[in-house]
């Protein structure tokens, strides 16, 4: 147990790091000057670095820090689960709170299992070369900042103000916690009151990753993590590695049960270093101090002490990454068959009519490809214009940005989507730019309009129409009102040239329920190319 | 059939009720106009009009200077630890030279003296766009931190009912507490161009602290204004007309619809105020409907003949 102390450094980092991540998702936010390092967790994703690469058919930059993380694990093996990743971090948190059965999963399940995880990158990454991008929704990375920035955040942000609202009008104890609460209002809550279409659609895939913890600790780390699956193969080649002295082992077997990996076998002194996250767990677990972590070379057998001077005692090898060849060759073919379910999209023959995607996004497929479905673009957003799709464009598009303008629409002289998108699905923009970027095309629904359908005037969705010269024009002509007299009023019209489809008209728009003036993609105003 | 004849009954008693309730209340409150002549011996049809050399911010901090000398004096109007609030437009994220927001230096000047006479003072308006950014662009968050003003987001949920006395097109509006709990209001307004209103000046303003239905508002928005006005007090006004908006209003416009004029127009009644600022744009105020309504129901004076225009340039 003199080791200890590295157990619980290795626990101090992981909570820095997941410091550093939600702190960056948090002041991911106006104001942002330069948009780099927000996508910092976000680029360590070798997985996403490869297979965006793949899918937008060039080499992302972006992805230049996951090749340290590569070359780090190439030192130090799988450390990056046990301390930078963050998924990896709330999986530790919730833990806790998880009742596990004993024994839910069988040993030799256990260990066949982890070979599932090489299939799973398989599959992202047939599928990326068939040009989907499946690889941002399950890849640890984009899945925590994704489920973070639309479920956790709001949360945490919608109760911590509830709370404070009870508190407040109380006498004594409301001005004690006053200035606690303008505290975490200037600092970590929210400026406005922040809530996410289809939140309930991106916490099922995350709360689903959380509860395989039910079958054994860290199972989504252990059988399907795909980025596990690329760090393991790496990391099984580090040089810091788990050594058992075996003089001083008893073989009580304690760090085979406390590795949270199950990668420790053969009585305690056998370490499958591609699955080791180097948590340092064994090190607390140990009274018997036989446990450190060491350089040693490749291929060695991790055993230190007199007696493993005699090979003829020690019979185990250390095993290889668990990769089966058939596994792999029969989840390749099979993720061919998920390439129609991914192409198969009825909002594709809608010529995604209902789906505005942010400013300065590429062209929809070229857009598909790149967006790792992260959701920082959400969570950047100052209006909550941006919600994360579920299905409406199709499983394609799954958890992709789409701007709802009835709940936000996109600001004027804004660009922070633009600048904290960190593979360039969104182009940067200028704010110069940023007034003549469409996004989309208003147009009037005449029966609900108040003008046109009441003879009553209103024109606040010229009022508030950003472009220069206004896009929403208005003609004063006689309509019959509701009484049928004939009233003089102001009847607004769109001017399809020069209106850039932000949707403050449609937000705006006093009419209760659906908006009378509404925006449509400016995709349906162009034909689509062949 | 019997509903029918009943429900106008009840509602003429729920209405006589109201009225009487408002009468009560309105002998025990403070009147709604508080001009100043009592204190400087000019009635609010009297009106200050300064222009200044550039729209340098010495040259507006002069023109300030100046505009409160010749209405008595910024010692008439506030008090040591007095609660000022003073209410710009801060309504669209955009740039001064936009004239879409009241010039950041008018409010910076204005903000100062009011701080050097020891009032505490609030700066805020319910921004149309992203408020924070709106803050910012329109330079006044930094320019109430150079005053040593401080500025407030608006709260949606503190807003109160206030009856209007004597409402043209509403009974009562939700009133923004900040305002109803002020010492003293500067009502700041830009003169622009609006096209449901045709101008929004020192009446229009207010809107900016009124909660509720903007669209319900645009049903009958001249008459609108005029229950605004009634509503929410201004202790002084001091319209923006260093750069005006011409066309396009209230939040767009080429360059080319962006005219400098250098020139604050300074008074105790929005009215007057709002009744000369017209004439700026060459409209003549009894062209504009607010202004006749608010003419008729005697809230100022609106002929431009019968004011007292104080005029200097600095």
């Amino acid at each position: 147990m003199k080791h200890r102390r590295w157990f619980y450094i290795r626990a101090a980092v992981q909570l820095c790091c997941w410091l550093a991540f939600v702190a960056l998702l948090i002041s991911m936010r106006d104001p942002i000057e330069e948009g780099y390092l927000y996508g910092l967790f976000i680029r360590l994703s070798l997985h996403l670095g490869i297979a965006t690469s793949i899918t937008a058919g060039a080499v992302l930059t972006a992805f230049l820090p996951a090749l340290a993380v590569l070359a780090l694990s190439l030192a130090f093996g799988r450390f990056f689960c046990s301390t930078v990743c963050p998924l990896g971090a709330t999986i530790d948190a919730s833990d806790k709170m998880i009742a596990r059965r004993k024994g839910a999963l069988k040993p030799e399940t256990s260990r066949a299992g982890r070979g599932i995880k090489y299939t799973v990158l398989a599959v992202s990454l047939v599928l990326a070369v068939a040009g989907i991008q499946a690889a941002g929704i399950i890849d640890p990375l984009s899945l925590s900042l994704r489920a973070y920035s639309t479920v956790l955040y709001p949360f945490f942000d919608h109760l911590t103000k509830l709370l404070f609202e009870g508190l407040l009008p109380i006498p004594v104890l409301g001005t004690a916690v006053g200035p606690l609460y303008s505290l975490l209002a200037d600092t970590v809550l929210d400026f406005n009151p922040i809530v996410f279409h289809n939140a309930g659609g991106v916490m099922l895939l995350f709360l689903f990753v959380l509860l395989l913890s039910l079958l054994a600790r860290r199972f989504w780390c252990r059988y399907l993590c795909p980025l596990g699956a690329l760090l393991a193969l790496a990391g099984g080649l580090g040089v810091l590695r788990r050594t058992v002295d075996v003089s001083k082992c008893v073989n009580c077997l304690r760090c085979e049960r406390d590795c949270r990996m199950n990668a420790i076998h053969d009585r305690g002194l056998a370490t499958v270093h591609g699955e080791c996250i180097q948590c340092f767990e064994c090190l607390k677990s140990c009274e018997y101090d036989a446990i450190s972590f060491c350089v040693v070379r490749p291929f060695s057998t991790g055993r230190t002490g007199a007696a493993a001077a005699e090979p003829a005692s020690i019979t185990a090898v250390p095993e290889r990454p668990s990769i089966s060849r058939r596994a792999l060759i029969v989840g390749s073919v099979a993720s061919l068959a998920l390439i129609p379910a991914f192409r198969l999209n009825a909002a594709r023959r809608a010529d995604f009519g209902e789906i505005i995607r942010p400013p300065g996004s590429l062209p929809e497929d070229e857009f598909l490809d790149a967006c790792i479905r992260c959701g920082a673009c959400m969570k950047a957003c100052p209006t909550n214009a941006l919600h994360p799709a579920l299905l409406e464009s199709g499983l394609e598009g799954i958890y992709t940005p789409r701007l709802i303008p009835r709940i936000g629409w996109c600001e004027k002289n804004c660009v922070l989507c633009t600048e904290v998108c960190p593979t360039g699905a969104i182009t940067r923009l200028r704010i110069a730019d940023k007034e003549t970027t469409v996004i989309g095309t208003a147009y009037f629904i005449k029966d609900l309009c108040i003008p046109w359908a009441e003879g009553r005037e209103c024109i606040v969705c010229e009022e508030v129409c950003p472009t220069v010269t206004k896009s929403i024009k208005f003609r004063e002509d006689t309509v019959l009102n509701k009484k049928g007299e004939a009233v003089l009023v102001k009847l607004p019209y769109v001017l399809e040239d020069i209106c850039i489809g932000c949707g403050i008209c449609e937000n705006k728009c006093p009419v209760r329920g659906s908006a009378a003036i509404r925006v449509r993609t400016r995709k349906a105003e162009v034909p689509a190319a062949g | 059939m019997l509903f029918r004849n009943f429900f106008p009954r009840r509602d003429f008693i729920v209405k006589l009720l109201g009225i009487a309730a408002g009468m009560l209340a309105g002998g025990f409150s403070r009147p709604f106009f508080r001009t100043l002549e009592a204190a400087n011996g000019a009635d609010g049809s009297t009106i200050s009009v300064i222009t200044g050399k550039s729209l340098s911010k010495d040259s507006i901090t002069l023109m300030v200077e100046s505009g409160f000398r010749q209405i008595g004096g910024i010692d008439r109007f506030i008090k040591k630890n007095m609660k000022v609030v003073i209410k710009p437009n801060i309504g669209w994220n955009s740039t001064p030279d936009k004239a879409h927001n009241t010039n950041p230096d008018l409010v910076e000047a204005v903000a100062r003296m009011c701080v050097r006479r020891g009032a505490v003072v609030t700066i805020f308006d319910r921004s149309v766009n992203s408020a924070r950014m709106t803050y910012r662009r329109s330079g006044i968050l930094q320019a109430a931190q150079n005053a040593g003003a401080s500025i407030e987001y608006v709260d949606s949920g503190r807003y109160k009912d206030v009856r209007v006395p004597g409402g043209i097109y509403v009974d009562s509006l939700p009133v923004y507490s900040g305002i109803l709990e002020a010492d003293f209001v500067i009502n700041m307004p830009i003169a622009k161009h609006h096209s449901s209103s045709r101008l929004t000046l020192a009446m229009k303003n207010l809107m900016g602290v009124i909660g509720g239905n903007r669209g319900y508002y645009h049903g009958d928005i001249h008459s609108s204004i005029v229950d605004f006005a009634k509503t929410v007090k201004s202790d002084l006004v001091i319209l923006d007309a260093t750069r005006i908006l011409t066309a396009h209003g209230p939040n767009g416009g080429t360059p080319a619809d962006v005219k400098e004029l250098r020139t604050i127009v300074m008074g105790t009644n929005p009215v007057t105020v709002d009744a000369f600022a017209a004439t700026l744009f060459n409209i003549q105020p009894t062209s504009l409907r607010f202004l006749k309504i608010a003419a008729r129901e005697g809230m100022g004076e609106i002929n431009i003949d019968k004011m007292r225009i104080l005029r200097a340039s600095v």
